[in-house]
């Protein structure tokens, strides 16, 4: 069973109708909810570190969702549910993430030919080390760039402590930057595959279907 | 990589479009509308007002802009007999068609109020928008949605009633959005186009302070919540067809644009701000599509336009330089802002999706003669 986490501003509309356009059942993620290690924890977000973690605080999810990690479940979580994932972020600061990856989220750095907040369609680049689900993206062979475009909107980035876990980068003036993770039975994507048309419906396919195989 | 609907011209590159078998989202939303039992409609609607009645004098907010859709809507609610509070919060450049039109509306038989904001600061948010987002009419995108929600709370009326549901009728949203009756924060901070730019954001602006931007923000929760606040969709309980609300606004004093508007396909709509032209240009160069194919688009779907002839029209008009707004010119509708016509050609490059336009052999992008980019996708890029 896939279960989502109902954050009060988030994504979850456009979440839900990928949803229910694949004819995938799901669950709202509620306190009372016992998961098993093949169900898959979808955790979407749009807003500020801090109204998340406040939010998962308030409902005492924090620990379901740990409890689901340790037991191996999968989790993806999605643009800001990505940013969570890791321990902390200066856009919030003294406020402790879910800390399922080591890391946290800095301000996007500016510069001349690149906006912030980073909104719109880009592409993905291939990341320095290969990561095991970094095949999910159809990086060309030569260049490494990808084939499809994915809609981003966000101000800050995920860096985390050990780079194998990134699975996919986006170019900025600085150099390439995480768009996504994977790490075990964790991954997370800092643009919208669910607002991204066809290419972001397939790859949402993928990662759900790796992600029940695994 | 852009691919299109094999019904209508929508584009896969529309963010949060879905598509199931090669159709989009907006047209199988539509398709479910046409099977609805309307019947039921009117009686749930007045019902509902009924039900909801707070105010020993209003039965409802209505949000209006003057155009043809909020004429309908007043008109509307009248025709079943109730008493709306009309509410405008006024577009960023009001074009003196669109104050001719609010004039008429007020003539319509019911109360009307306008709430403008401190017209200075709103002006900063607009050039700041505009750089950092690429989209000047930010402010009237969160406001028109905000300032209703404040005057429902001033007025203790507890039901706010919009026009069409945007997400049902340009396709982006659930499917079953079409039931969707209450209007929340959270459909606002979804599918409202904040592009990433929030409210507190506004503070790193120089000269904007937390005091000037109380109509940018919802009242408190608690506020909102003891009201009782609903939101809902006329279309709901009506059919909805943006031709027929131009025709009976019409017949009720509204006035349409004598001229041509650059970059559509329409004389009846968007009417009322002069920055219209250019967030609609800047669309075009981020998503490949601008105001002619969301207006043709709703005419394929209602059988008024074929989708052969559909594609002649939007080749033509979409996606135009906006040299002008109606009766004003490019630079003066800047000057506004104090933008310079270089500023704007430098963010609109820095806004372009190289990737939708054609590029020569020394990559420059291949422009038509009047200075916007050529697509390279063709509209038989079906989506599959």
């Amino acid at each position: 069973m896939i279960y989502v986490v109902n954050f009060p501003f988030c994504n979850f509309f456009s979440l839900e109708r990928y949803l229910r356009v694949r004819g995938r059942p799901y669950q709202i993620l509620s306190l009372r909810d016992r998961l098993s290690s093949s169900d898959q924890v979808l955790l979407p977000g749009v807003g500020t570190f801090g109204q998340a973690m406040s939010y998962l605080r308030d409902q005492q999810l924090a620990p379901l969702l740990q409890d689901h990690v340790d037991q191996g479940g999968s989790l993806l979580g999605i643009c800001l549910g990505m940013q969570i994932l890791f321990e902390f972020s200066e856009e919030s600061p003294g406020i402790s993430g879910l800390g399922f990856l080591a890391g946290g989220c800095v301000p996007l750095p500016t510069a001349l030919s690149f906006h912030v907040p980073h909104i719109g369609w880009n592409h993905l680049v291939s990341p320095p080390k290969k990561s095991s689900c970094s095949e999910l993206f159809d990086f060309l062979p030569l260049g490494g760039l990808s084939r499809s475009d994915y809609y981003f909107v966000h101000s800050y980035v995920v860096k985390p402590s050990d780079s194998s876990v990134i699975s996919a980068c986006f170019e900025h003036p600085v150099g390439p930057l995480c768009a996504s993770v994977h790490a075990r039975n964790i991954s997370g994507v800092q643009f919208h595959p669910e607002k991204s048309g066809p290419d972001g419906y397939a790859l949402l396919d993928q990662l759900l279907d790796v992600n029940s195989n695994a | 990589m852009i691919s299109y609907c094999s019904r209508c011209l929508y584009p896969s590159t529309k963010p949060d479009l879905w598509f199931k078998d090669g159709v989009c989202g907006a047209c199988h939303a539509f398709d479910l509308r046409s099977n609805y039992d309307w019947s039921s409609g009117k009686q749930v609607f007045r019902d509902l007002l009924r039900d909801n009645k707070k105010n020993p004098r209003y039965d409802c907010i209505v949000p209006v802009s003057g155009g043809k859709d909020s004429t309908y809507q007043v008109w509307r609610v009248l025709k079943e007999g109730f008493n709306p509070l009309c509410v405008t919060a006024p577009t960023d450049q009001l074009t003196a068609l669109g104050r001719a039109n609010i004039e008429n509306l007020k003539s319509l038989g019911c109360d009307y109020i306008e709430i403008s904001v401190n017209r200075e600061v709103r002006r900063k948010i607009n050039r700041h928008a505009f750089f950092a987002v690429g989209d000047i009419q930010w402010p009237e995108h969160l406001l028109i949605y905000t300032i209703p929600v404040r005057a429902a709370v001033q007025f203790q009326i507890p039901v706010i009633l919009w026009g069409e549901c945007p997400q049902r009728e340009y396709g982006a949203g659930r499917p079953e959005d079409a039931y969707l009756k209450y209007f929340d924060r959270r459909v606002l901070e979804e599918y409202g186009s904040l592009n990433g730019l929030r409210v507190s954001d506004l503070l790193a602006i120089q000269g904007v302070d937390d005091r000037d931007l109380y109509f940018y923000e919802y009242p408190s929760a608690e506020e909102v919540d003891s009201l009782g606040l609903k939101g809902i969709y006329l279309d709901n309980y009506f059919p909805w067809n943006g031709i027929s609300n131009a025709v009976i606004a019409q017949s009720l004093g509204f006035r349409v644009s004598e001229e041509n508007i650059l970059g559509t396909i329409a004389n009846y709509e968007n009417l009322d701000n002069y920055v219209h032209g250019i967030h609609d240009y800047l669309k075009y160069l981020k998503f490949g599509f601008g105001r002619a194919t969301d207006v043709a688009c709703n005419l394929i779907r209602r059988n008024l336009l074929l989708r052969d002839d559909a594609c002649a029209l939007v080749e033509k008009h979409d996606g135009r330089y906006p040299s002008s707004y109606l009766d004003r010119n490019l630079d003066r509708i800047l000057q506004y802002y104090d933008i310079s016509l270089q500023e704007f050609g430098e963010v609109c490059d820095d806004y372009t999706n190289y990737e939708l336009f054609l590029n020569d052999a020394s990559g420059q992008l291949v422009r038509r003669p009047d200075g916007s980019p050529q697509l390279t996708g063709s509209f038989s890029c079906l989506h599959q």
